[in-house]
């Protein structure tokens, strides 16, 4: 089982290059697509980053490289120098914030780890439903380009530049506000739902039927159960987005008026000549957010099963609570769906209702907080070897605990009304999203490299660019706390406006100069990534000395993943266990005779 | 730089002369000292509660966060790899598991608990959407935000509010008050800077004419969407003299950032008086009838 093969043998003669390496229907080569795509739109969405901290740092300078930017964002100056204006600034931080979560950080943690990993990991041969996952991987690209439409639509049209109404889209702006860029942005949010639909309904049916032999749901390793609850979150949560999304959509192309309330004035002249009422802005955020705040764990949990993986094996300790963390992870996934309105404190429902959500949103912070403690409890007396990957790990365990208690302040009811809509919020989601997700992201990319490429990536470029991500992501994230309880408000132009922001300013500059720096720090893994297909060392089957089954097939694994389907006997996380030698033990290796514990036969996969 | 802080100079001097034309003969009254890295000063009864459970939560979360980052630090050395060594085989403690499931629960719900007792207070839901207040207010306001710019209203003399109606919206009457109306024709109307006196609770009935905005008052801790087609009431005080900004908290459209106002928060309730009153409508409509 532990001997390489030559890929080729295992090619399917009938199948030409296009079919192999575009429109594939092999989960491996869909899992490498989703990667690839998502690491360039890393790019565009950070790009668009930088446009909105360079505003935020030095507001009203030139943008360097500003005439790169549509003309819909920026303004000529006499010197030939291009300022953002305001409208490009909000279409700017939407569009950053709409690609990091609908193209980056969804696709990346579900579409190219789910893909590459969970079918191997449970010793599938491929995804239940193959030509979905293509169907989902090929219905990206045309929701991103539609999405994105809007900032080059107005050479042709007057199309008013992207959308720049806000990633979350609250009507009556979204509605009242013209221009074909928002119509673009909805239609590509309504088809990106689509494409994460098919792959969660393709993960949840291949992991409930085609597990290998021996593989019970408690065996599992803990990305595969992440991968598997978020799917279930993504089925149940996303087609509620994508029923706001149109109704959002009908407001605006078809007249109606979902969300409309009546006697709207806008400029003061009625809004379509007082032809609105019955509508409710109120209602779109509860919508809105009863997919979104499930979508806060969809963006997370695979990252926690991932770092979960790591720190396991390179502790070489079996993770501490295995159960524990799963009933963890779905309690999260739970308490998910009754926390939406921790939104809306302030947005004008019934404080009553704050009640409810604060209580359920403060107890969420429960399953989280038994995760932090497992994790340090998986390293308590282990053999910490610091591989990159590792070390991504580790700052993400350090990091979420600052997202997770951050978010402890915004739960409370009153202590929000002061911190709502200001940069605490947003210093918040970056370290749940950025030092999380991300970060998670990192480390499954340097963990599963050799297994998706059949190279290993260089540590010591690893290694630097891990400290430097550090360091730099702090630097831009860290102070938005404090500019946000100086009550500098989100989705400002010009926080110099206000007497009482003036004096963060240096603050802000601070920030855009970690923030230039954690872009071009970027390069580093740039270099490493694509420098490693091409120079990067071979890999061996099992690089890391792990136990679950992708460890267990060539790197990078041939058509069918295994040449012969797999027999599990254990756990995914028997390391250093006293009855073997090594310090590891494969998944399809039995245990050893025992002293202590007799060992049942397979136990039947309970489906 | 240079043209950020000549930038900043201008705006300062637009700000002080807007203040200063405000209050016409009056001295303008200073905004507070802003500096720090850290809360702006509270000026509020409210603000007080908010604050007080805002420093709690901070020294529970402070004491949490070093606790594991210390202990994390010490695991990463301690337990760092060495040659020949091997971890020890561990799959975890329930015991354990109970106490950090049980221990973490106990503290948010104190949280929960001592947060609701403000929120009760803060925001009480009865009312909210109008009717009988759900606090005792010594004088009404009516905010009614638009893109871009906050509009104040005083009943006036006979302390009641007239009827607004969108088809009388105008750019002179930008809320369509109804001065035809008997409790309309008295009720005074200011843009962009609101009155009063310090040391009252101030209820504002709170609605928008288009689109969401929030009214965010730094220095009381008070925010609250403003929301078309809804009117909702929240309440707040200043306890010192002085200016201070009102600021949309809500992304509203392209000139969000410039939705500024100018709270002025008198030391007397007669000043508080005679700066409204400067605004009332001339009696005209007495002459003509």
């Amino acid at each position: 089982m532990n001997e390489t093969h030559h890929e080729e043998h295992y090619h399917d003669q009938r199948v030409g290059s296009i079919r192999k390496f575009l429109f594939s229907t092999d989960h491996k080569v869909i899992g490498r697509q989703f990667l690839l795509t998502t690491l360039f739109f890393l790019i565009v969405g950070g790009l668009l980053a930088l446009v909105v901290r360079w505003q935020l740092g030095f507001p009203g300078e030139p943008v360097p490289l500003g005439h790169l930017l549509p003309d819909s964002m920026v303004s000529e100056l006499d010197d030939g120098g291009h300022i953002l204006k305001p409208e490009g600034y909000n279409a700017a931080f939407t569009m950053h914030a709409s690609v990091m979560i609908f193209f980056v950080v969804i696709p990346m943690l579900v579409g190219a780890f789910g893909n590459f990993v969970v079918p191997i990991q449970i010793g599938a041969r491929d995804m239940a439903f193959p030509k979905l996952n293509m169907l989902s991987y090929w219905l990206f690209w045309p929701s991103a380009v539609i999405a994105l439409l809007g900032f080059f639509l107005d050479p042709l049209m007057d199309a008013f530049g992207a959308m720049g109404g806000g990633w979350t889209a609250y009507p009556p702006l979204s509605v009242i506000t013209p221009g074909l860029g928002i119509n673009c942005w909805l239609i590509g949010v309504l088809l990106v739902g689509f494409s994460s639909l098919a792959g969660a309904v393709n993960y949840v049916t291949t992991i409930l039927n085609m597990r290998a032999p021996g593989m019970s749901l408690f065996r599992m390793p803990l990305t595969t159960w992440a991968v598997f609850i978020t799917s279930v979150l993504t089925t149940l949560a996303t087609p509620v987005l994508t029923g706001a999304v149109t109704l959002v959509l009908f407001d605006r192309v078809f007249d109606t008026s979902f969300f409309l309330p009546q006697g709207l004035i806008v400029s003061q002249e009625m809004f379509r000549d007082g032809m609105t009422g019955g509508g409710q802005p109120l209602l779109f955020q509860h919508l809105f957010w009863f997919y979104s705040h499930p979508a806060v764990y969809i963006m997370i949990l695979p990252a926690m099963g991932i770092v979960s993986d790591v720190l396991s094996t390179f502790s070489r300790k079996p993770i501490f609570g295995y159960r524990a963390m799963v009933f963890a992870i779905a309690g999260i996934a739970g308490l998910g769906f009754i926390v939406w309105g921790h939104h809306m404190f302030q947005s004008g429902m019934n404080p009553m209702m704050g009640t409810t959500f604060m209580v359920s949103t403060m107890f969420i912070a429960v399953p989280s907080a038994i995760k932090t403690f497992n994790w340090l409890g998986t390293m308590y007396k282990g053999q910490i070897q610091y591989t990159t990957a590792m070390c991504f790990a580790i700052s993400f365990v350090s990091m979420f605990v600052i997202g997770g208690l951050s978010g402890i302040f915004m739960a409370s009811t009153i202590v929000d009304i002061y911190i709502h809509d200001t940069y605490f919020i947003v210093a918040h989601i970056h370290y749940v999203l950025f030092a999380g997700s991300i970060m998670g992201a990192f480390a499954g990319i340097y963990y599963w490299y050799p297994k998706m490429f059949g190279r290993m990536m260089n540590e010591k470029l690893g290694k630097l660019h891990f400290w430097l991500t550090f360091i730099t992501l702090n630097g831009v994230f860290f102070p938005m706390h404090i500019v946000g309880l100086g009550g500098m408000m989100r989705r400002i132009y010009d926080p110099t406006q206000y007497a009482h922001l003036q004096h963060l300013q240096p603050l802000n500059v601070f920030m855009t100069i970690s923030a230039i720096g954690l872009g071009f720090v970027q390069l580093v893994f740039a270099v490493n990534f694509f420098g490693s297909l091409v120079w990067g060392k071979r890999a061996s089957a099992n690089p890391w000395h792990a136990n679950s089954l992708e460890w267990l097939t060539a790197s990078p694994p041939p058509m069918w993943n295994f040449d012969e389907t797999p027999v599990v006997h254990h756990g995914p996380y028997e390391f250093s266990s006293p009855l073997t030698e090594d310090d590891y033990l494969p998944q399809t290796t039995p245990l050893p005779p025992p002293a202590e514990e007799p060992k049942p036969i397979p136990e039947p996969t309970a489906t | 730089m240079n043209r950020f802080l000549k930038r900043g100079v201008r705006c300062a001097a637009v700000f002080v002369a807007l203040l200063a034309g405000a209050a016409l003969a009056q001295e303008p009254l200073p905004l507070p000292e802003y500096s720090g890295w850290w809360l702006p000063e509270n000026f509020s009864t409210d603000g007080k509660v908010i604050d007080q459970l805002f420093n709690l939560i901070l020294v529970v979360v402070v004491v949490v966060f070093v606790a594991v980052q210390v202990t994390l630090v010490v695991f990463l050395v301690k337990y760092r790899a060495r040659p020949g060594g091997k971890a020890t085989y561990i799959h975890g403690n329930n015991r354990l598991e109970i106490l950090w499931t049980a221990v973490p629960a106990v503290f948010l719900a104190v949280l929960s608990f001592l947060s609701q007792q403000g929120w009760v207070k803060i925001k009480p839901s009865e009312g909210f959407r109008g009717g009988e207040s759900g606090r005792e207010a010594d004088l009404v306001v009516e905010v009614v935000a638009e893109q871009f710019a906050w509009n104040i209203r005083y009943p006036g003399a006979d302390g009641v509010f007239g009827p607004r109606r969108p088809d009388l919206v105008s750019v002179a009457n930008p809320i369509g008050i109804d001065r035809e109306h008997e409790n309309g024709a008295d009720d005074i109307f200011l843009t962009g800077q609101m009155h009063v006196p310090m040391n009252k609770t101030v209820q504002v009935n709170l609605t928008s004419k288009d689109v969401l905005h929030s009214f965010f008052l730094p220095h009381s801790r008070v925010k609250q969407d403003a929301v078309p087609g809804m009117v909702v009431q929240m309440f707040f005080d200043v306890t010192r003299a002085g200016s201070y900004e009102i600021a949309c908290a809500e992304l509203c459209g392209n000139n969000h950032y410039n939705m500024k106002g100018t709270l002025t928060a008198h030391p007397t309730v007669e000043a508080y008086q005679a700066a409204v009153d400067r605004f009332a409508p001339a009696p005209i409509a007495e002459d003509t009838q």
